[in-house]
């Protein structure tokens, strides 16, 4: 699939994790081990290591805080934190963002925004659809602004080459997708469209992984349900 | 239904086209629909691929509106066939700029203004644009370079050119030059 895997496979690897988690948890392995492992795994199958910058940089917050000076050594300050059962504590943003980091870099948003499409929510599946739009178009300027600096002599496509010339390309990306922005609409009913459109409707493919994954899912559940 | 080459301000067509436009309406008496570029706009963004966009934006028609084309037509009529697959983000800027310009003209209007509508498109792509305009509708070009457009090279190779009546506009009026016809 061009844009990334769909929204069933998206449930699918979702309900496995779900079970991987539930039967790990009678193991006494506790769940935010299993999250971890479970998505390290997902991000190393999928390469999607830039996304890994992302979750560095968020719990890396974590890790500031866990720098300062504190009676406790480190290791026994981290399990604390990862042990701690308050209303926002750090399990519950494990839960929430690595989740829902991994799952943005790989579902396809087109193909999700078909499928949102089919439930007929008014405005849902344009708007998704939209919203996925803006991160080929990021790339794609990214891309354009690259070509640039490169005829004049400067490299920001490489890592730190990105770093190095943030000053020189954030201020026309941001200019770019603002304009974009404004102008889609005027666009759209220049072609005779109205906005937000009318998207087709089209249903996700289902594929023997998809069925494979569905029954693994299932089969840890039952083996949770029987060995709890 | 009639070609016109405007000759203008080129200013006009950046920070004046409405003025230009009820000049125009003014000149031929009828309503102009007006095809412009978008700054960082090439595609609808509600759809991934050409053949998703073209589709997107034929289903979408108004009811009282059919496209003048349904979709193999239109993609054999503008040669668009080998790019069906592809995504409209990966397209270079004219090929992108031309998808846009064969949709707007595929509405049925009865005449239309298109300003800058010829830069970054190829001599093959602007013969196709000017044979499909002389189908249906008067169409009135606006560029920024008018001569080039009325020294298009001919294609021997290809049926011959719809013949280009040229217009003026003196900021206050747009009248035919005359023995343009």
């Amino acid at each position: 699939m061009a844009g990334g895997i769909s929204g069933i496979r998206a449930i699918a690897l979702l309900a496995v994790y779900l079970g991987i988690s539930v039967c790990a948890s009678t193991l006494g392995i506790p769940a935010w081990l299993t999250c971890v492992a479970t998505f390290a795994a997902l991000f190393a199958w999928f390469r999607i290591w830039p996304h890994l910058i992302t979750l560095v940089v968020i719990f890396g917050m974590y890790g500031l805080v866990l720098g300062m000076p504190r009676p406790e050594p480190w290791p026994e300050a981290l399990r604390s934190v990862l042990n701690d059962t308050s209303q926002f504590s750090l399990r519950v943003l494990l839960y929430l963002i690595v989740p829902m980091i991994f799952f943005t870099s790989v579902v396809d948003p087109y193909q999700l925004a078909r499928d949102i499409a089919r439930l007929r929510i008014p405005g849902a599946g344009p708007v998704l659809q939209l919203i996925g739009s803006i991160r080929l178009a990021v790339f794609n300027r990214l891309g354009e602004i690259d070509s640039h600096l490169a005829v004049r002599g400067i490299n920001s496509a490489s890592g730190v080459g990105r770093l190095r010339t943030v000053g020189l390309w954030t201020v026309p990306l941001l200019a770019a997708l603002i304009t974009e922005a404004a102008n889609r609409s005027a666009y759209c009913q220049m072609l005779g469209l109205p906005f937000p459109p009318t998207l087709a409707a089209t249903r996700s493919p289902v594929g023997p992984v998809d069925i494979a994954l569905f029954a693994c899912a299932g089969g840890l559940l039952l083996l949770w349900r029987f060995t709890s | 239904m009639a070609i016109y080459v405007l000759t203008s301000n080129p200013n006009a067509i950046d920070f004046d086209h409405a003025g230009l436009q009820r000049r125009v309406e003014a000149a031929l008496g009828v309503t102009v629909a007006v095809y412009r570029p978008l700054s960082f706009v090439e595609h609808s963004g509600f759809s991934e691929t050409v053949r998703e966009e073209i589709g997107l934006v034929l289903s979408n028609h108004h009811e009282d509106q059919p496209p003048l084309r349904q979709f193999d037509a239109f993609v054999q009529a503008w040669d668009l066939g080998a790019l069906l697959d592809r995504r409209v983000l990966d397209l270079s800027g004219g090929w992108r700029k031309f998808l846009g310009l064969a949709l707007f003209m595929n509405r049925p209007l009865p005449a239309r203004l298109l300003l800058d509508a010829t830069s970054h498109l190829s001599d093959a792509r602007i013969r196709t644009l000017l044979a499909r305009a002389a189908e249906q509708g008067d169409a009135v070009f606006c560029e920024y370079d008018p001569q080039l457009l009325l020294a298009l090279p001919a294609d021997t190779s290809a049926p011959a050119a719809p013949p280009l009546r040229r217009l003026n506009d003196d900021g206050t009026t747009v009248t035919e030059v005359i023995g343009s016809r």
